[in-house]
């Protein structure tokens, strides 16, 4: 028996030690081969350390939809109408509100006086395809998985920034492969200290018509559709509670999309969408600005989701710019 | 709880933990169940009650079949465990389906109203653990199995955690004596069996286990953002495109299915249990028949004993025997979910089957031609009968009828759109280059099929160097986000 017990364990610390290397190798190679100077946590500890005036902020939050709303413009037209703001384009790529919640508190910190937040179809998009996805029953009972973790595990933003790619690193290992075989000279990333989280590149600004929209890369991955009852939901209340708990005003306002993304809509999530809106609206006692759909026509699109920074694309933040005026007048 | 989550480490670690501490056999075998119980209750929540319905009405049932000496009575006792199983399975599983396909039938006859949905979750493993406990019942009743000693022991048949929610789908005949110290090769005596982790079966179990995961993680959860890209909409694209994306299907569904079942027979294996395999280098197999000896063989099987050989198998007319497969496969369709396309693959794979045995039946002499046993004939045949296979995999996988007909006849009628094909190449080198890794990989493990023994029977160094290169290639291929296995679905 002891035999047994002893060989166990050699089992075990050999299984131990095994992924403990690999983890390690994993980890060396990645920190080695891309030196983290892009990895949002990082820029989001560097901007929010910074000493702040005492001048009046407004924010934008959201995704990289978000993002290309244009916050100086916005500041010159509310200055144009006699209202001193700071305009500070919080928004990152790929953000959800459950991310968002982790930087909630320093956010409040910089004592915004008006929050605007883009909210649009992929915020409520099923993590998986519906028919792949495993149903969770509602229920009153205790939930083990929900136990482990949201109460005794809560996802925190971790106190020393990970590196980006640990989360995924397929991206890295792709990327290195990729590189080896066909190394490219990287893009010139361009940064803004008011739109701090996210660098673009000259790409941003190319306008593509529709066929080029259809073969854009982004354009191929499917909508796995609105999930009515998504945790960004949950999550997207409670940033806007704790905002008008610390007087800070919120709006929401939907992103556009091109019309090639409303082809593939389907007509039960576009209520889906509709109803969470709705919902949040009535709920939260906040405006709704819904503009997903206004800029159908025009020829600004970067791909299906993104509109191109600049040029005729700027009728988006001139819109907002309105909003915003709106609301610090109401 | 999903077997690629640290949920699911952390509860194997406690689970061989405890297992090693509790010295005494009674405990052992309940804490088992209570653990089983837990693993189901994690995802499952309250739906564990279905879970519990059909253990306690199939031990009852079992044990009254049993001791019925009225065959009428046994007759009526089986139907009622029947349709006790299959009335909750077709309630939860079917019941959306027939309402949407009486609501079109209604429109066609200008019905005013439909009939709302009921919006039903589907419970996790329904289609698995009543096929279990059907399985148990009808053993009895044709006398093949004594019914289970104690309702603990059959709750654990049921509940056995790695095989609880995708198989494989395991009899009781060959389970319950593994719960029972043995006296011979084929009698089991009365006293519970101690659980002891062993050596072999430790290291055996992690060797399998590392496989299912490699399997899964490695090559299933790559391929798949390239499958559902071609399958989110086919319609439009050139065949080169759609045969890529059909193949990628065909290995990300087998590494995701036979993945699971080697984490769940490896898991099973470092408790002592042992369950039946159920994939066996399926994409070698070199007729329908083959195939369906080779695939999901515990459901195969199931079907056979339980539907194919009730139903009259070959006993009565070749008409008969066709219409038999046809049905059986049918229902086999019908199996992984409500929808039609499932029962078009089942329907394909039944022709296919009919069509076999009808060349069987009109030319004997070519079923012993000595052409396919030599590896070109071999190699011919596995080629004919896999194109069938992956034509199967599109309606398997299409979201709806018009996705799966139009891709159907890009993978048939090949639409040499040359130019396009080295653009799809250029596009998707690393998807190519791990279909290539796969089918060296599933060629390896034909020719060599004790690769995994041997493997586990290396000196611990170089058995650790192996774990390492795999846990490796998964680390660095990891998307960050657990793809759900897809048999879970039905």
């Amino acid at each position: 028996m002891i035999k047994i017990v002893n060989e166990n364990l050699k089992i075990t610390i050999a299984v131990l030690s095994t992924l403990s290397i690999s983890y390690l190798v994993l980890v060396s190679v990645i920190i080695y081969q891309f030196p983290d100077e892009d990895n949002l946590c990082v820029l989001q500890t560097n901007f929010f350390e910074q000493d702040f005036d005492t001048s009046q902020k407004i924010i934008l939050l959201g995704s990289s939809q978000t993002a290309r709303i244009n916050q100086t413009y916005i500041s010159d037209y509310l200055l144009e109408h006699n209202f001193n703001y700071q305009v500070f384009n919080l928004a990152n790529p790929g953000d959800v509100s459950t991310e968002r919640l982790f930087t909630l508190d320093k956010t409040i910190s910089i004592k915004p006086s008006l929050v605007v937040y883009g909210v649009g179809y992929w915020d409520f998009e099923y993590s998986i395809i519906p028919r792949t996805a495993i149903q969770k029953p509602d229920t009153f009972l205790f939930e083990p998985q929900k136990f482990f973790h949201q109460d005794l595990f809560p996802k925190n933003q971790p106190t020393l920034c990970e590196h980006g790619f640990l989360n995924s690193p397929k991206g890295a290992t792709q990327k290195i492969i990729r590189d080896f075989f066909n190394p490219q000279e990287e893009p010139v990333k361009i940064s803004d200290p008011h739109l701090p989280f996210e660098k673009y590149t000259q790409g941003s600004f190319i306008i593509r018509n529709e066929s080029e929209i259809l073969e854009h890369p982004i354009f191929q991955v499917e909508f796995r559709g609105i999930n009515p009852e998504h945790e960004n939901i949950d999550a997207l209340k409670k940033i806007i509670t704790k905002f008008q708990e610390n007087d800070v005003k919120v709006v929401l306002f939907t992103t556009p999309y091109h019309p090639t993304f409303f082809k593939e809509l389907s007509e039960r999530d576009e209520k889906d969408f509709q109803k969470v809106i709705e919902n949040i609206q009535n709920e939260m006692n906040v405006n709704v600005y819904q503009i997903h759909k206004e800029y159908t026509e025009l020829d600004i699109w970067n791909d299906y989701a993104h509109i191109v920074r600049g040029g005729e694309a700027i009728i988006v933040t001139k819109d907002i710019s309105e909003i915003i005026l709106k609301e610090i007048e109401s | 709880m999903l077997f690629n989550t640290i949920d699911f480490i952390i509860f194997i670690i406690v689970v061989l933990s405890v297992i090693t501490v509790l010295r005494n056999r009674r405990y052992q075998h309940l804490f088992l169940l209570l653990a089983s119980y837990f693993f189901f209750y994690f995802s499952s929540n309250y739906l564990i009650l279905l879970l519990i319905y059909s253990t306690i009405l199939d031990f009852y049932l079992g044990n009254l079949i049993w001791k019925t000496k009225n065959i009428k009575k046994k007759k009526i006792l089986l139907i009622g465990s029947l349709s006790g199983n299959l009335g909750l399975l077709g309630f939860f599983k079917y019941s959306d389906f027939a309402i949407a396909q009486f609501n079109i039938f209604g429109n066609y006859l200008d019905l005013s109203q439909d009939i709302p949905l009921l919006n039903l979750v589907l419970p996790i493993g329904i289609s698995f653990y009543t096929f279990q406990t059907i399985s148990y019942t009808v053993d009895i009743y044709r006398g093949h199995l004594t019914p289970s000693k104690s309702l603990k022991e059959f709750a654990l048949f049921v509940t056995f955690f790695p095989q609880l929610v995708a198989g494989p789908i395991v009899r009781a005949k060959d389970f319950l004596p593994q719960l029972r110290e043995k006296i011979s090769e084929i009698e089991s005596g009365t006293r519970l069996r101690q659980i002891i982790i062993t050596n072999p079966n430790l290291k055996l179990g992690i060797t399998i286990m590392s496989f299912g995961f490699f399997k899964k993680m490695f090559f299933a959860d790559n391929l798949a953002p390239f499958v559902d890209e071609i399958f989110a909409n086919p319609v439009g694209l050139e065949s080169f495109s759609i045969i890529l994306g059909t193949l990628a299907f065909g290995i990300q569904i087998y590494g995701d299915f036979s993945g699971y079942s080697d984490i769940a027979i490896g898991a099973a294996l470092i408790l002592g249990f042992k369950l039946p395999i159920n994939f066996n280098k399926p994409y070698f197999a070199t007729s329908p028949i083959d195939f369906w000896r080779r695939w999901h063989i515990s459901l195969s099987s199931w079907l056979r004993d339980y539907l194919y050989i009730p139903l009259g198998g070959n006993r009565k007319s070749k008409i008969n025997t066709y219409l038999n497969l046809l049905i059986v496969m049918f229902l086999g369709g019908l199996w992984h979910g409500a929808s039609w396309n499932f029962v078009i693959w089942g329907i394909l794979h039944g022709s296919y089957l009919a069509i076999q045995k009808t060349m069987e039946d009109k030319f004997p002499a070519l079923k012993r031609m000595k052409f396919f046993k030599t590896k070109l004939g071999m190699a011919i045949s596995i080629l004919i009968t896999q194109y069938f296979v992956f034509l199967a995999w599109i309606p398997f996988r299409a979201k709806d009828l018009d996705d799966a007909l139009y891709a159907m006849s890009k993978f048939v009628f090949f639409d040499f759109q040359t130019s396009e094909i080295i653009t799809t190449i250029s596009n998707n080198k690393l998807v190519i280059l791990l279909m290539g890794f796969f089918i060296i990989l599933h060629f390896i493990s034909y020719i060599k099929p004790n690769t995994i023994k041997n493997i586990s029977n290396l000196k611990i160094k170089y058995w650790a160097l192996f774990l390492a290169c795999i846990t490796m290639l998964i680390f660095f291929f990891y998307s960050g986000d657990p793809e759900r296995f897809i048999y879970f679905q039905f």
